[in-house]
């Protein structure tokens, strides 16, 4: 089992590792940041000291090497806008973003998982169709769709909420609901068709062919199997804590992590785009270690596979 | 004269890791370990064994499907080009495959016809014309009617779809068939009929079998030599009259005592013990010796090789001479 | 007699009404149009995209008491908004459709290298597929595009990169099976080139897998797309796409809501469609992927 997990960590090093390799290189082969931080038009003496101060004046590899061996001694750069350690830069948002992906990520838990399974014990009836439906809906309607129409409603036409910012706590009910909504339907179809297909299978209907009573086969045949599926949208959710919130956040002027994104992007800022980039990958693939160990734990033929790929 | 294939001291080996990467060690799995045999044209040599003994991995060096790690087999005199080459191409008009399960083999989206046909579209054999007029009489040949040649396989019965595979196998005019298990997966009652199909077949066309099957019955009735292989090695290997009625390896004798009879009367049956190891671990010795009930401590140590035993018959077993031959008490 | 024929005629409608469910009829006739609109975008357009009507500036749609003038009402610059939605038509669904092709394309190829070499050549696709799934694309799209700059072209592509894995997958699952111990194996075993093999074969084989996660990736495409188009990073004027309409109509929320609301609606009911359409044809094509 040791190894089993030493050997999954070294995977995730090895990914971490490749998003900040693509993320360099994509990042300067595609044009001067100096050119573009201080105009096209700045005189050449000053292109000349930005590059000599950024290191941009060396060959490429050398940047590379300088900045791993940097990256290591947890040193991810300064932001070229303000001088700025970009890591500093980036987890002084990270507490806005969680303020809302977390709640947003309860409400999906909440709404989905027992929506879906409620669907899915009542086939066919009135209220699987609608939460049906529903879902559908929940994932085409794009995000910015719902969080525009949802200011439209309760900020523009009702005036309950604003539309927009980050003064006070209701400030922060409309993106967390745009979020959970969306969620909370891509994860009631998700629970429903584990569920169904968990209740097609011969054990279950063994189970209740032995007398069990129908709460009983469902609480401890049907929902422990259907929920080893279910843990993989879930787990996928975590890892998009961070980065998931980029369009609302953008839409609701919530000064988050995805809102320094794209303003970085459009700056230019290449440190923080960095910094971000590293900073979802390593969310994303803690995300997925979790999964494995939680499979392991409620799925015991994992558990012994695990054991087995380790001996 | 040189036989139409000649396979000499044929080695397959695999590496496996045993363990998820990036741990676990590496292992060496023998598939296939020092096999030789013969076959000369219009003859058929069965194969026969338990499932993972090797059967199939033979068949696929013997098409030149799978790469050997060691030996040679030779067609006509010729060492087998490499897989993919053009005259690897050029030599599957010599010899085709059947296959286990046809409807696998089929293309499900093509009609019989032109899959019949399709060797002789691969090989630019011929016009459209004359393609389909070869792929019908063929068709003919193995007792499918012109009506089924726009027909699709999961439209026709079992027999039929491995008739159809037998017809594509036959269109280039091979010396040489491997058949792998074609009759297992079909009814009982079809498969009389397509053995019968194969014997004339051989008659009338000349053809060779490698026969590979785990129905010792249909072997015998259809071969005129079998090879039985356990764990990746011949063990026996001879007439197979003498060969099933007088086993000489304690291995094929415990075959042979599986097959049921209609009048068991008090025939001694000798059950085999557990499961074939894993190839992986192989045992030291004999590798038949910790299901072998007649084993000696010269078992465990020392590996029997494949000799000629006095009635010109062939054994991999230090006793063969001295165990009693006969099956029926 | 014309009491026998009744129900007769009313079991054949019930039948074409099952193979052809009224939601999926609803479904295929709004992709259709969009496809006549996204063709035929130049003869319908009523007036030129980048038209200005100063006179009319913000007018309103006919059911809020607007003109026939403007049927879909106008911008604060006075441009029609029917027209640039129909041209925002175009170009979505343009991109959409060759970034799916693309993304078809790249994938099943990768897929079939994969399953075709095995070994190091499959890890090595393994590996990228999971760097892919392991990260937001949007995410990535993002930083690619900043800093690229972003030309249509470049734009198209990268729609491409979008979902590729999942035809990866899905081609090197089936062709795996297909090479082991199926039809590919014994087509191959007759001395059939690579290409017979795999276009003449295992192509037309999964192609049905393929179109229905084509139903899937298009919408997925759409919603990228429109959202970096929203955020400003996509499509750029003086070219129109649906998102970047919704994001400038953003600006008029309060007093035009229309501008928002019309190309918002488009994009639902198009993606919308495709799903629909999509379950409908993975029931009839391919009943085993869920």
């Amino acid at each position: 089992m040791l190894r089993y997990l030493a050997g999954r960590l070294l995977r995730a090093l090895l990914t971490i590792f490749l998003v900040i390799t693509f993320a360099f290189f994509v990042l300067h082969a595609s044009g001067d940041p100096a050119l573009m931080i201080l105009s096209a038009d700045a005189p050449p003496e000053a292109v000349k000291a930005f590059r000599a101060a950024w290191g941009l004046d060396r060959p490429l590899w050398e940047q590379y090497a300088a900045y791993i061996f940097h990256a290591l001694q947890g040193d991810l750069g300064n932001s070229m806008r303000d001088g700025r350690p970009a890591l500093q830069l980036v987890l002084e948002r990270v507490p806005m973003t969680l303020a809302i992906t977390v709640p947003a990520f309860a409400l999906k838990l909440a709404i989905g998982i027992p929506a879906g399974i409620y669907a899915a014990l009542h086939r066919n009836s009135l209220a699987d169709r609608l939460t049906m439906m529903l879902s559908v809906a929940g994932f085409t309607v794009p995000s910015f769709v719902l969080a525009l129409v949802l200011v439209l409603v309760f900020a523009v036409k009702l005036g309950w909420l604003p539309s927009a910012g980050s003064d006070t706590a209701a400030s922060a009910i409309l993106p967390i609901v745009t979020l959970g909504v969306a969620g909370a339907a891509i994860l009631a179809r998700f629970t429903r068709s584990a569920m169904l297909e968990v209740l097609g299978q011969p054990y279950i209907r063994a189970a209740s062919a032995k007398g069990l009573s129908w709460r009983r086969v469902v609480t401890e045949h049907a929902l422990p199997n259907a929920a080893i599926p279910t843990t993989t949208i879930v787990g996928f959710m975590v890892g998009t804590l961070i980065a998931g919130a980029v369009v609302v956040e953008s839409v609701f002027a919530w000064p988050g992590i995805g809102r320094l994104l794209v303003s970085s992007v459009a700056n230019r800022d290449l440190a923080v785009v960095q910094v971000i980039l590293l900073l979802v990958a390593a969310t994303m693939v803690t995300a997925n270690i979790i999964v494995d160990f939680v499979y392991g734990w409620i799925d015991p033929r994992m558990r012994s596979r695990g054991l087995v790929g380790g001996r | 004269m040189t036989a139409l294939l000649e396979v000499s001291d044929l080695v397959r080996k695999y590496d496996v890791r045993q363990g998820a990467w990036p741990f676990g060690r590496w292992a060496t799995l023998h598939a296939v370990d020092g096999v030789s045999f013969k076959l000369e044209a219009g003859r058929t040599l069965g194969l026969v064994g338990e499932s993972g003994c090797g059967k199939t991995t033979t068949a696929k060096l013997v098409l030149g499907l799978v790469p050997a790690t060691g030996g040679e087999v030779r067609i006509a005199g010729e060492r087998l080009p490499p897989m993919g080459s053009p005259q690897w191409r050029a030599l599957r008009r010599r010899m085709q495959m059947v296959y286990q399960d046809p409807l696998a083999a089929l293309d499900r989206r093509v009609s019989v016809g032109r899959q019949v046909m399709e060797p002789l579209a691969i090989h630019g054999i011929g016009t459209p014309a004359e393609r389909r007029e070869r792929a019908l009489s063929i068709m003919d040949g193995v007792g499918l009617a012109p009506h089924h040649f726009d027909r699709y396989p999961h439209e026709l019965s079992g027999g039929q779809r491995q008739r159809i595979v037998l017809a594509r196998a036959l269109v280039l005019d091979p010396q040489l068939l491997v058949c792998d298990e074609p009759i297992s997966a079909l009814d009982v009652s079809i498969q009389a009929q397509v053995v019968n199909l194969l014997l004339e077949l051989q008659q009338r066309l000349g053809l060779a079998y490698l026969f590979i099957s785990h129905d010792l019955r249909m072997v015998r009735q259809i071969s005129h030599e079998v090879a039985v292989m356990y764990l990746g090695r011949i063990v026996e290997q001879g007439d197979p009259d003498r060969l099933f009625s007088q086993p000489a390896h304690p291995y094929t004798r415990a075959l042979v005592s599986a097959i049921p009879v209609a009048h068991a009367g008090r025939r001694r049956r000798m059950v085999l013990a557990g499961e074939p190891p894993n190839p992986v671990d192989r045992p030291a010795g004999c590798a038949f010796h910790p299901r072998c009930p007649f084993a000696v401590e010269r078992c465990r140590s020392e590996m029997p090789v494949l000799r000629t035993l006095a009635d010109g018959r062939r054994a991999a077993c230090h006793l063969a001479e001295a165990l009693p031959r006969s099956i029926a008490a | 007699m014309s009491a026998a024929a009744e129900p007769l005629q009313r079991r054949r409608v019930a039948r074409f009404f099952e193979a052809w469910p009224p939601t999926t009829l609803l479904a295929l006739a709004w992709i259709v149009s969009m496809v006549v609109v996204a063709l035929g975008a130049d003869v319908l357009a009523p007036y030129s995209f980048t038209a200005l009507d100063l006179r009319a500036r913000l007018s309103p749609p006919i059911l809020l008491g607007g003109s026939w003038a403007h049927a879909l009402g106008t911008d604060e610059l006075g441009r029609d908004v029917l027209s640039r939605l129909i041209m925002s038509i175009r170009l979505s669904f343009l991109i959409a459709f060759f970034g799916t092709l693309i993304a078809a394309a790249l994938g099943t190829t990768l897929g079939f290298v994969a399953a075709h070499f095995r070994r190091h050549v499959e890890s090595l696709v393994l590996m990228l597929i999971d760097f892919q799934a392991s990260m937001p694309f949007l995410i990535i799209a993002l930083a690619v595009l900043a800093f690229f700059g972003n030309s249509l072209v470049l734009f198209v592509a990268l729609m491409g990169l979008n979902s590729w894995e999942r035809y990866a997958r899905i081609a090197r699952g089936l062709t795996i099976s297909a090479n082991e111990q199926g039809y590919a194996a014994a087509v191959r075993q007759l001395g059939a080139s690579n290409l017979r093999v795999y276009g003449l074969h295992v192509l037309p084989n999964i192609a049905s897998t393929l179109i229905v996660s084509m139903t899937i990736t298009f919408p997925e495409t759409i919603l990228l797309e429109s959202g970096l188009s929203f955020l400003g990073l996509g499509v750029q004027p003086p070219l129109s796409s649906l998102g970047n309409m919704v994001g400038y109509g953003r600006e008029y929320l309060t007093r035009a809501p229309w501008i928002m609301l019309c190309p918002a609606a488009v994009i639902v009911l198009s993606t919308l469609s495709i799903s629909v359409v999509g379950d409908w044809l993975r029931d009839k094509l391919d009943p085993t992927l869920r």
